[in-house]
């Protein structure tokens, strides 16, 4: 709700601002008459007492049409002699400035920006106000610029020349400014509204993109769109900030396009496939670096470097955009849920980026902007906000069917979990003669190993423990297969039933295995053992190295030989799966055989419990069985 | 904790002067190692897999899964009579590939001179 209400108070904060558009100045006095105007340097041009007679002298009308295409940087000074106005917190406001400045009143630096040769610092400046000291009202008023080579050609002689210096009261100046600023702000309304639609929608992409790694569309649209905020916030704050220095802004603000526009390329390549073509990466790389190097260019003052730097955008540009529109119509004619939203989307960016770049170069009767009620929209921003609401509406469409597979697959999981929890018995049936204890515990919501405890009717006990190699749905189901193939086992040999379960298996495991140790304990302590590549099992805390068969499932008929050894009332049997000897810490350390076999006497959820501490892995069952006093 | 799972191939001559095509592995063996593993040995040419030796001196770990594609590749090899062996794994690997049986379709050893001298 507090979201909800904080826009419509900003923006009637910023409709009230934008009452005094109307109101103006009213002690004032635009300096349009004739400047005296040298280029070079001499400190001693400030000086009021100077005859600059001789100077070339420029008419408003002219300084407004100058347009010189030579000789462009430099430092150039310009002097007029005025009539203050009749204020008495006089001051004297500058038009934007690219480059470095200082303005001398009567002889006496007020102020400047940046810095000149031989350490030049250049600044964009929007308007700057200097304040004059009280004084004579006859000035000598002397600007001291030097001029960026790469500024834009109005600003021909390092002021803008759409705006000639004004002189009036402060207060009375500082207040338009601050309406000018705010009139400013309000026509940044769209492009800040799409900006934080980029945000939003990059948000969205990269955690689509962390719940499914695999997917890279998402973490390239992400990239895009994080990046299209950071341009779109640039652009933003070079128009609004009173001033700012060029160098990194120039190299920041190009390295953030350049990434921007990389990324929208290889987002193109994986609607192409999930892995973005060569040529696609090759193409998206060079527009990145063709952008960077325009800034780099700018930053240096390089013209050739600029201009080659721009040639190559020249290049790099329409081969962006034919695939743009090639992945926008084979998007379109595929019949993919959402496929007309995203190839309106792409479409769009593919224009505004075609109009942010050249279009206009070429044809300068197009509109920058778009008027909008009370704002105005730049038009490649509004390519892009079509993009970022079409982008918007695919990525909640996604979200919302990646959740609601999410729900389906954790219901089949859980299903699967009920049916293994009636499999896999949570205790072990009533086994007179033997105390059988067991715990298992696996790695995933199901698992792959298992353990059966058969008591019959002569006093024997059949105790089989296995692990399907793999974990989670897939190994669970082998489980329930095996499970169903062992309530039907007619056998209690140890050496038919892993036959019989192997016959069953083959062809069902898909390249895995099943390990298996079974054990038949007749009533006086006889017990037969065989081994399907299980881990041996302990008596009395030593392991009993039984002949080893081939795993269930790898091959037809395998021997797996029988081993007998007598047990006497008060001995101990253990069975474990690999998940206890190959528990692993932090450091990749093994649980190991050695620990298995010194805590082999412990209660099976003792051992169960130290492997899981150490580091589980994989499924965990351990099972012990003690043979009791007759 | 789970690293990649790298193969690398190289040539060399066992004792009896005859070729032997080296698998060396490098990382931990797993279900994602099928390309490392069964992939790298389907694309010897044939003429390289009459005698293989497989190098686990630089592999960590081996869970059941990768277990399984070892032994696809030993049981590959057995109907093709090719002769595998190995040579490099930890000891607790070394009883784990025991338990398992792998042993009766290749012969371990404990470092890789010896495991060429049997070729």
């Amino acid at each position: 709700m507090p979201r909800k209400s904080a826009f419509p108070l900003w923006l009637v904060f910023l409709l009230a601002s934008a009452r005094g558009f109307a109101a103006g100045p009213e002690i004032v006095t635009e300096l349009d008459g004739a400047w005296a105007w040298q280029r070079g340097d001499n400190p001693q041009w400030a000086d009021p007492s100077l005859d600059d007679s001789a100077w070339p002298k420029m008419s408003a009308q002219a300084f407004a049409n100058v347009r010189p295409t030579a000789q462009r940087d430099g430092i150039f000074w310009y002097r007029q002699r005025v009539q203050a106005p009749l204020a008495e917190d006089l001051a004297l406001e500058l038009g934007p400035i690219d480059g470095a400045c200082e303005v001398f009143v009567n002889g006496s630096r007020i102020g400047g920006i940046g810095a000149f040769p031989p350490h030049a610092e250049w600044y964009s400046a929007r308007n700057l106000l200097f304040p004059i000291p009280p004084g004579s009202s006859d000035l000598l008023i002397a600007i001291r610029v030097y001029r960026w080579k790469l500024a834009p050609q109005w600003y021909s002689l390092g002021i803008d020349t759409a705006q000639l210096p004004v002189l009036g009261s402060e207060s009375v100046l500082q207040n338009d400014l601050a309406l000018r600023h705010e009139r400013l702000l309000l026509r940044q309304f769209p492009a800040f509204e799409i900006g934080l639609l980029c945000l939003i929608v990059g948000c969205v992409a990269l955690e689509l993109y962390r719940r499914d790694r695999t997917d890279v569309q998402h973490f390239w649209l992400g990239i895009a769109f994080v990046f299209a905020f950071l341009d779109g916030s640039g652009g933003i704050l070079s128009v609004t900030t009173t001033a700012f220095p060029v160098l990194p802004f120039m190299l920041a603000a190009t390295a953030v396009n350049g990434i921007e526009q990389c990324a929208a390329v290889l987002f193109l390549g994986a609607c192409i496939s999930r892995r973005p073509p060569l040529f696609v990466k090759v193409l998206g790389v060079a527009f990145m670096a063709a952008i960077m190097l325009t800034g780099v260019a700018f930053a240096i003052a390089e013209q050739p470097l600029a201009a080659t730097a721009n040639r190559s955008i020249d290049l790099w540009l329409p081969a962006s955009v034919i695939l743009g529109l090639a992945v926008a119509a084979r998007t379109a004619s595929k019949r993919e849920p959402n496929a007309p939203v995203l190839a309106i989307g792409v479409t769009a960016y593919e224009v505004s980026l075609v109009w942010a770049f050249r279009l206009r170069q070429y044809l300068p009767q197009l509109p920058a902007t778009i008027p909008l009620g009370p704002f105005e929209a730049r038009v490649p921003d509004l390519g892009t906000g079509v993009f970022a609401v079409c982008m918007f509406y695919v990525l909640v469409k996604r979200f919302l069917r990646l959740r609601e597979e999410r729900e389906q697959l954790g219901q089949e999981f859980e299903a699967a979990r009920r049916v293994q929890t009636l499999l896999v018995p949570a205790r072990p049936p009533e086994t007179p003669g033997f105390v059988v204890n067991a715990d298992y515990t696996p790695a995933k919501e199901v698992g792959g190993d298992f353990y059966q405890i058969l008591p019959a009717g002569d006093g024997s006990v059949l105790v089989l423990v296995g692990d399907v190699s793999g974990k989670g749905l897939r190994a669970a189901m082998l489980v329930s297969h095996i499970i169903g193939g062992l309530r039907h086992e007619p056998s209690r040999r140890p050496s038919e039933v892993l036959q019989h379960l192997n016959t069953a298996l083959m062809g069902q495991t898909d390249g895995g295995f099943v390990t298996c140790g079974c054990a038949l304990l007749d009533k006086g302590g006889c017990v037969t053992l065989a081994n399907a590549g299980h881990i041996y099992p302990y008596r009395n805390g030593e392991e009993l190295e039984v002949p080893s068969g081939l795993p269930l499932g790898l091959i037809a008929n395998p021997a797996y030989p029988e081993t007998r050894i007598q047990i006497v009332p008060g001995d101990r049997l253990t069975f474990v799966s690999d998940g206890v000897v190959e528990a692993r810490n932090a450091k990749g350390e093994l649980f190991g055989f050695d620990r298995t076999r010194q805590l082999s006497m412990q209660p099976a959820d003792a051992i169960s419990r130290a492997a899981q501490s150490f580091g589980q892995d994989d499924d965990i069952t351990v099972v012990t069985i003690a043979m009791q006093p007759a | 904790m789970q690293t990649e799972t790298k193969a690398n191939v190289d040539k060399s001559v066992g004792a009896s002067g005859q070729p032997v095509t080296i698998l060396r592995f490098i990382g931990d063996i797993s279900s994602t190692s099928r390309d490392a593993v069964l992939g790298t040995y389907q694309n010897l040419p044939e003429a390289d897999r009459a005698r293989i030796l497989l190098d686990f001196s630089k592999v960590e770990y081996i869970n059941s899964s990768g277990i399984a594609l070892i032994i696809q590749m030993l049981l590959a090899a057995s109907k093709s009579d090719q002769i595998i062996r190995a040579f490099g794994l930890t000891p607790h690997f070394q009883k784990v590939f025991t338990m398992v049986g792998i042993t009766k379709y290749t012969s371990l050893f404990p470092d890789e001179g010896t495991a060429k001298a049997s070729f």
